[in-house]
């Protein structure tokens, strides 16, 4: 070890000690550089840039364990100045604890658009409900952007046993359009069409997903591939996303009650 | 932290009983505390030395409170290896590297070992939420009293630990994880009777 590699190393060192590396447990849920409201302040942050007449949203999920892919995609997204933010739509983490939300989330803060978060079933796991809720926001909540009201909500049914997630009665409260609002995009995790859906509430969740006028697509993540279709013929379209290690990641664009979309790889 | 602080005032008033004779094997060698490493914002626990006291084991209960990122339990046990310890000054030793592992187990709300069979598909889950292994690094400096002391020696340690949760996380991503993002430091005292 050269002179200065060692002074190096015990400039690290010092760096350590003075910084959030005296852990008290992986599975705390804040230390005291963690963030906290991201939701929220992404959301202040989005209403306060320009808006044209098309939203376009860089639409991904599952981003657990796969931070060199992240860091690439970060990167891309940089590149496309129409993207107005970035949906997370789940799996933030892999084993829901702090220091996953913590380097992603330093790896996000990379971004120069808004991000938005959506709660997964990893991202639940131990106490990493409590790590999401303090850090991103409410597992269920909604916004409006560009004519259109988004509706992102836990449809992580099988982390919990209370036979209530997704919540059908919140989300009925929340589809509904409004004079700004003509349009309505729900977000979540785990779709219906998968395993790790309740069961006992995929027929009300579909059919009020079918009852709700001007829903334009119900977004997901958590199969890990790209799918757009009508699994259902009932006239709701679903669409999920790449994980981050397919590289890959749907681009989304809103105009006048239309969508497309393209997918971007990187 | 009241039941860490009873646990603590059980051992001063017990251990001192025994200590003298040192003729039961059960009878701790040190008593431990520490603060983070993550087994708990404060943990304290007691250990025994071993392989000729070429090595350590001790078991620890942690907690960490509710307005530290809590309310968190932790039962803990480490084994440690002391390769090398060196004479700094007269009655001062260091111990530079002595390597490690750690077990930590969290338990209460949120941390069943297990999910219920069936609910997710085998292996979908394949690690334990409330069951940590730490492979950990320590150095220390302790000062041996001199005979007739009531204790033999003190020591302070600063020690480095990553989980494997944090490892495979690391390992899979090097261009964009730092070694220090994983690394966790605790810092304790030794106390040989």
């Amino acid at each position: 070890m050269s002179g200065n590699n060692t002074v190096g190393f015990f400039l690290s060192l010092l760096f350590l000690i003075s910084c959030d590396s005296f852990e008290y447990s992986p599975n705390q849920v804040y230390d005291k550089t963690s963030k906290v409201a991201l939701n929220a302040k992404n959301l202040e942050l989005l209403y306060s840039l320009p808006q044209d007449d098309t939203v376009t949203i860089a639409f991904v999920g599952d981003s657990q364990r796969f931070y060199d892919e992240l860091d690439l995609f970060i990167d891309t997204v940089n590149n496309i100045a129409a993207v107005d933010f970035v949906l997370l739509a789940g799996d933030i983490s892999d084993f829901g604890l702090l220091e996953e939300f913590e380097l992603i989330n330093a790896m996000l803060e990379r971004l120069q658009k808004p991000y938005l978060g959506v709660v997964g079933n990893h991202d639940v796991v131990a106490r990493g409900e409590e790590v999401f809720e303090r850090m991103f926001g409410p597992l269920n909540f909604s916004f409006h952007y560009g004519g259109v009201k988004f509706v992102a909500h836990n449809t992580n049914g099988k982390e919990y046993f209370t036979g209530n997630v997704p919540d059908l009665k919140w989300l009925g409260r929340q589809l509904t359009r409004s004079d700004t609002s003509k349009y309505l995009v729900t977000v979540s995790h785990v779709p219906p069409f998968s395993s790790d859906f309740d069961e006992k509430l995929i027929d009300g969740y579909t059919n009020l997903l079918h009852e709700s006028p001007g829903l334009l697509v119900s977004l997901h993540g958590h199969i890990h591939t790209h799918k757009d279709g009508y699994p259902y013929n009932d006239g709701v379209r679903y669409m999920t996303t790449h994980s981050f290690d397919k590289r890959s990641f749907v681009l989304l664009r809103i105009y006048n009650g239309q969508i497309d979309y393209r997918l971007i790889d990187y | 932290m009241f039941r860490a602080a009873f646990f603590i005032l059980t051992l001063f008033l017990n251990v001192p009983l025994f200590g003298q004779e040192r003729s039961h094997w059960a009878v701790p060698d040190y008593f431990v505390i520490q603060h983070a490493g993550s087994i708990g914002f404060f943990s304290a626990g007691v250990g025994y030395d071993v392989f000729e006291s070429k090595g350590r084991f001790s078991t620890h209960f942690g907690t960490v409170p509710f307005n530290r990122g809590g309310t968190l339990n932790v039962l803990s046990a480490k084994l440690f290896y002391k390769p090398v310890t060196l004479t700094v000054w007269n009655r001062v030793k260091m111990n530079p590297v002595d390597v490690g592992i750690i077990g930590s187990y969290h338990y209460g709300d949120n941390f069943e070992t297990r999910w219920p069979e069936g609910v997710h598909p085998k292996g979908y889950y394949w690690w334990h939420p409330a069951l940590r292994a730490h492979i950990a690094m320590e150095s220390s400096v302790t000062y041996e009293c001199k005979k007739g002391h009531a204790f033999k020696s003190v020591a302070g340690y600063l020690e480095f630990n990553t989980n494997e949760l944090y490892l495979v996380s690391f390992i899979q991503n090097m261009r964009s994880v730092s070694a220090w993002d994983i690394i966790k430091i605790g810092a304790g005292a030794r106390i040989h009777f």
